[in-house]
């Protein structure tokens, strides 16, 4: 009997993914637990395995093509008996018999595969009788690459998005549009504190990076400056019970934050590992979507790009973002007199509907003066 | 707590009140024809005019249609807005030369000179045991001729907003109202023939088309009764996930095309129900519009249930047989949408 694979279930907050690849050919014989697609969603990506074993029918969504979740990747025909032998598979596949391709197509239809750039040959009807309709135009252009429609015929080479792409553009400019942001900046003088990781570094064997240090620090600040973490809603402002913080982790063609539960009870080797845990895993795309879910509060390091200050953009639905610039040693002054010290120019993002910019410029200080204090923020957790 | 109070109406309450805004307002309308006075019209459409305005403007007329629909005619086109009952549209076969070839041409042959503000009312349809001679509706042998404007709605609101248009209209109007809109006592209840009705006078235009129920899967275009059937159909179809949207035309001439067309772009599918009879009428002149305007949108051959072509049977069993209902609308969608 066919048995149908589903596109699986990875986001509640996205309906379509994409078929990254297929591992079966139309007409191979698979055993039960054999690798048959890896598709992606949002910014997950998952395996599919046969559920039974049998032969692999109609590949229905191209590789690149965008598919729902729940909806039909292939169909199995089930081997009769638990034999999944190729021969027992091919006399059950003439049952299975599905409606030709190419079959007539109504006016609506016809008008629509103009339209489209569709090829009516390639369709198969599902309206009375087998009659191609418009509906299934609609599928098939869905199907082509590129989600439908012929490229448009001049400039430049079109580039299909990905959900990941998609995702970011949506969440982004949603949350620029809603939101009443605006960044503030400070300069941190963390010539102790860089000395004090370099002596960690060699302690613990694994380089302790200014990204923990900070958000670290921000895990304690906003301790005391709860409003930062807080929630904007239409009935009223929702206020953090833990302080989970997200750190941004830059991918080949994206980006993804995940998240550090309860960094103000941790301490910065356990945030550390635990940084470099999610950012391994991250771009070996094998992150949950929950462990992206839930932050208070994000960090973001373009140090290491060489950028000194820039904008961050919020993380919705968060209510605040530091971005941190790289460390490098400068000129200072120090007493009156010209010296030579690390500083690190933080960038503090903030939606002004919720939090004013004293009280953001306050929970900014706190932060700088943590990392100028580096016993505080690497002691204890 | 908030009570929403409603003013309800029968349609046949909604005719009669429409009247009597309009001879409130305009001295120069009057009714006249069989059984209007006195008993109120058979199927209610002049209930209670003759208490208001008396005999003179409200006239009970012999048996005889070729002289009151003449004589309506002779004054309409003497400056008077007379509205002419004829009881039974299958009575039309002893006044027609009056109604097509004076009523209907007097102004095109005047050189646009002379206008025949008239109404013939007239009731329509059956269901409830009439026979051949009482039970048609004919309004697509009307819709044939030209010169005049054929009017058919299906709601208490639009019979009263169409009602007075159709007074302050300057071209002779057939306003057909099917009894089984009419929320008579003796007729098989029908929820649908009650309805809001504002007290105030308002027009509904002549030659605009409604939707009564939107949808996205089959058209179903209708008139009249048939249009609480269609939409009794579309709530049975709603059931099985069928979206059915019901244009209601609520008149003939004008045709209200474009609405056909654009309805049928929308849903791909279009389905005819006429209680008319099949050939040669508003069915078929229906699914021309949509073929013309929207052959390219079709998803399926456009399907129409009418009337037969064969006489309204006495026997209930055969009418009913004979009739487009509920179950058969909703089969008929059915089978566009599902095959």
């Amino acid at each position: 009997m066919p048995h149908q694979v589903l596109m699986p279930h990875l986001s509640d907050t996205t309906e379509e993914g994409i078929v990254v690849a297929w591992f079966v050919e139309p007409g191979a014989t698979v055993r039960e637990g054999d690798l048959v697609a890896e598709v992606q969603v949002e910014k997950m990506s998952a395996e599919v395995h046969a559920p039974v074993g049998g032969r692999i029918g109609e590949l229905r969504i191209a590789p690149g093509g965008v598919v729902a979740q729940g909806a039909l990747l292939v169909v199995i025909e089930a081997a009769a008996g638990g034999e999944a032998h190729a021969a027992a598979a091919e006399a059950a596949a003439p049952a299975a018999v599905a409606a030709e391709p190419g079959g007539p197509a109504s006016p609506a239809a016809r008008r629509l595969a103009r339209e489209l750039a569709v090829d009516l040959a390639t369709v198969v009807g599902t309206g009375p009788g087998g009659r191609i309709v418009e509906s299934d135009i609609r599928d098939a252009a869905d199907r082509l690459p590129g989600g439908g429609g012929a490229p448009p015929a001049s400039q430049g080479r079109l580039q299909p998005l990905t959900p990941m792409r998609r995702t970011i553009a949506e969440r982004l400019l949603q949350g620029l549009a809603s939101t009443a942001q605006l960044t503030l900046t400070a300069e941190a003088d963390v010539t102790a504190l860089g000395e004090h990781l370099e002596r960690l570094t060699a302690e613990c064997g694994r380089r302790v990076s200014y990204t923990e240090a900070v958000l670290r620090a921000c895990a304690l600040a906003l301790g005391e400056h709860p409003r930062v973490g807080a929630r904007w809603t239409e009935e009223g402002l929702i206020l953090p019970e833990r302080i989970d913080i997200g750190v941004a982790v830059a991918l080949d063609d994206g980006l993804v934050v995940p998240v550090v539960r309860d960094a103000d009870s941790k301490s910065l080797e356990v945030i550390g590992r635990e940084i470099a845990d999610l950012a391994e895993r991250a771009r070996a795309a094998q992150l949950a979507t929950s462990e992206t879910e839930g932050g208070i509060f994000s960090v973001t390091n373009l140090g290491a790009y060489g950028i000194d200050a820039f904008t961050p953009l919020l993380n919705p639905p968060q209510t605040a973002i530091l971005g941190l610039g790289r460390a490098r040693p400068r000129p200072a002054v120090v007493a009156g007199a010209v010296v030579v010290r690390t500083l690190m120019v933080l960038s503090l993002t903030f939606d002004h509907r919720v939090l004013d910019g004293a009280p953001a410029a306050a929970f900014l200080a706190t932060v700088v003066g943590l990392l100028q204090e580096p016993e505080r923020v690497t002691a204890g957790g | 707590m908030v009570v929403e109070s409603r003013r309800l109406l029968t349609t046949s309450k909604a005719i009669s009140e429409a009247i009597a805004q309009e001879m409130e307002r305009d001295p120069s309308v009057f009714v006249l024809g069989e059984d209007v006075g006195v008993y109120g019209g058979i199927f209610g459409a002049t209930e209670g005019l003759l208490a208001k305005f008396g005999p003179t403007r409200i006239m009970d007329t012999p048996i005889s249609e070729t002289a009151f629909i003449g004589a309506a005619i002779g004054a309409a086109i003497s400056g008077m807005r007379p509205i002419a009952e004829l009881m039974f549209v299958d009575f039309f076969g002893v006044c027609m030369d009056q109604i097509y070839n004076h009523m209907a041409k007097i102004h095109y042959e005047s050189g646009g000179n002379v206008k025949v503000p008239l109404v013939i009312t007239t009731a329509i349809g059956g269901g409830y045991g009439d026979a051949a001679q009482h039970s048609q509706t004919l309004y697509g042998l009307f819709a044939h001729l030209p010169g005049m404007k054929i009017v058919i709605p299906s709601t208490p609101y639009d019979a009263k907003g169409l009602m007075i248009s159709a007074i302050r209209d300057d071209n002779p109007v057939l306003y057909f109202f099917h009894k089984g809109i009419m929320g008579l006592g003796w007729m098989t209840p029908n929820p649908r023939a009650t309805g809001e009705v504002p007290e105030e006078s308002y027009t509904v235009p002549i030659g605009k088309a409604d939707v009564k129920r939107a949808g996205r899967d089959v058209t179903i275009v209708t008139v009249s009764l048939m249009v609480h059937r269609a939409l009794d159909a579309a709530d049975d179809l709603a059931t099985e996930g069928i979206e059915a949207e019901v244009l209601d035309l609520r008149s003939l001439v004008p045709l209200d095309r474009e609405a056909i067309v654009e309805s049928v772009r929308r849903t791909h599918r279009l389905l005819v129900v006429d209680e008319d009879y099949r050939s040669c009428g508003m069915s078929g002149e229906v699914i021309t519009a949509a073929i013309e305007g929207a052959f390219d949108h079709l998803d399926a051959p456009p399907a129409r249930l009418a009337y037969p072509d064969v006489p309204v049977p006495y026997s209930r069993p055969l009418e009913q047989f004979c009739l487009p209902d509920r179950a058969k609308i909703a089969a008929a969608a059915r089978q566009l949408v599902k095959g």
